[in-house]
């Protein structure tokens, strides 16, 4: 299907900082043209996970491997890896392209009219020659995925890729990204608190809880679907639910009823 | 890994940075005020002053200038540091072009320092103009220039290995500053003076007194590219050692 099928596989990976553990034992294998999302709340471990997998923080224990190899200790590996940061980094001083030719210098690649399209479709090519100190934070996530994208990774770490942004333009970055997974088969992982807004991009989920993983599925299959909940206070519960964002719909169905609606009911069983 | 895009955007940005602007204006007006406070108070304005001026912002004020940048910019959310730290790019690298970049920042200053203090001589004493051109003291001013360069490098050095080992701007130059200082105070008593590296940035300085006033023979030059050389390697070494060991 693709021109190489590459697996990321993490087994028992742990990572310890003094006495606290960020990460226990996460194993997963991840494979070619996969989108996976981690949900978890705040200090779940998600951008830890990420962090690791790119090799900016070491692993306590585990292994972390690619195609069988170690993905940080073999440097032909580490060259498929782009990572970014919840919150890019940019040198104010420099213009968008220069970031471009920056990172095209580090991995030693060059600014391909794929990544012009791509910057096109974001709507900032027409600021690459702007000083990045002028860009809003929205335009610094643009750019920082154009640059994440460059030289044709096949794995690539995402921290909140739709911070900040407009619906309409998560909804390209999303498109891009699901174009790249399925015909470059590129291995995308994305945390992500906007469940919603990615469901229908995603191949697989991975939920993180105290640096554990509670639960790991594939996504595909699984379409919106029911739980029935008796509750004390129709009201009380309505005003408590809608304010999670994974309820695509809560609906009353007496007093003491309500039906809520959910395409992550495999994640909420557990 | 393309270098010289590399280098050429780290010094693009650095040039943008008010910080380096300021830190050169404030050596380029060190500088003049030096040489016009050793004009003015030496008897007979000469060659010498000059010598004298370079001398003594290079041993006193560049050394604090040249810690203070290359622990700037090391910091953990610094953008272009960032940049690399999250691309595959071996920290080793890093180090590497970071190292490269401190060369321009010496180089610059140097430039501005030497070039101001030799101005500012030759415009208090018109006469000397001749005497600079025809008796190749534009030779002993470009050795004198390139052997501060060499002498400066170790001081780089060491302010990018605190930067690696401390993960806070502030931590990593109130160490570097601190121990610079220290072992410097320390040397003489010690008598460990030939060991460490800022005793070698007189030299350049003794040789060019020396030859100024028609003396042979006190040579150092050796010792201080050996001196310069070990110390440059290990530091930086020892930065990517640390660096890589460390989480980011």
């Amino acid at each position: 299907m693709f021109k190489k099928m590459n697996t990321l596989t993490l087994q028992d990976v742990k990572k310890n900082l003094q006495s606290r553990t960020l990460l226990n034992n996460i194993s997963f294998d991840l494979s070619s043209g996969s989108i996976t999302v981690i949900l978890g709340p705040n200090g779940a471990g998600k951008t830890t996970l990420l962090s690791v997998i790119a090799g900016i923080k070491q692993i306590t224990s585990g292994e972390i491997l690619w195609n069988g190899t170690s993905l940080h200790k073999q440097r032909q590996n580490r060259c498929v890896l782009r990572f970014q940061p919840e919150i890019p980094p940019m040198d104010p001083r420099l213009t968008g392209y220069d970031h471009l030719r920056y990172i095209a210098a580090l991995y030693d690649t060059k600014i391909s009219n794929e990544i012009l399209k791509i910057s096109e479709r974001l709507d900032i090519l027409s600021h690459l020659k702007s000083k990045t100190s002028t860009y809003s934070f929205g335009m610094r996530q643009k750019l920082a995925l154009t640059m994440t994208l460059l030289g044709d990774p096949d794995l690539v770490l995402l921290d909140e890729p739709t911070n900040g942004l407009d619906p309409i333009s998560s909804i390209i970055i999303l498109d891009i990204i699901k174009e790249i997974a399925t015909n470059r088969g590129v291995i995308f992982i994305i945390s992500s608190h906007r469940v919603q807004e990615i469901a229908d991009f995603i191949t697989h989920f991975l939920i993180l809880s105290n640096g554990t993983i509670l639960d790991s599925d594939k996504m595909a299959g699984i379409n919106s679907s029911a739980i029935h909940c008796v509750v004390d206070d129709t009201k009380c519960a309505l005003e408590i639910l809608t304010k999670y964002p994974i309820f695509d719909r809560i609906e009353v169905k007496s007093s003491f009823s309500i039906e809520l609606h959910t395409r992550y009911l495999l994640a909420l069983g557990k | 890994m393309d270098y010289k895009i590399i280098l050429t955007l780290n010094i693009k940005s650095s040039l943008n940075s008010i910080f380096f602007v300021l830190t050169n204006a404030s050596l380029l007006l060190l500088a003049s005020l030096t040489t016009f406070g050793y004009t003015l108070f030496d008897v007979g304005v000469d060659l010498n002053s000059a010598i004298k001026s370079i001398h003594s912002i290079t041993i006193t004020a560049l050394p604090l200038y040249i810690l203070v940048f290359s622990t700037h910019y090391f910091e953990g959310n610094k953008g272009k540091t960032v940049l690399m730290r999250h691309s595959v790019a071996s920290r080793y690298k890093i180090i590497i072009i970071k190292f490269f970049e401190m060369g321009f920042y010496i180089f610059i200053s140097l430039a501005a320092i030497q070039v101001t203090a030799w101005t500012v001589t030759l415009l208090c004493n018109t006469s000397l103009t001749s005497i600079f051109i025809h008796n190749n003291i534009l030779f002993l001013a470009t050795i004198l220039f390139l052997q501060s360069i060499i002498t400066c490098l170790p001081i780089a050095s060491f302010g990018i290995f605190w930067a690696s080992l401390l993960r806070s701007e502030m931590t990593a130059l109130g160490a570097s500053l601190g121990t610079y200082l220290i072992l410097d105070l320390v040397k003489n008593y010690f008598e460990i003076s030939k060991y460490f590296f800022s005793a070698y940035l007189d030299t350049p300085f003794q040789k060019a007194y020396d030859t100024l006033n028609g003396i042979s023979g006190f040579n150092q030059t050796l010792d201080l590219y050996i001196s310069s050389f070990i110390w440059t390697f290990f530091l930086l070494l020892a930065a990517s050692l640390v660096s890589k060991t460390m989480d980011h």
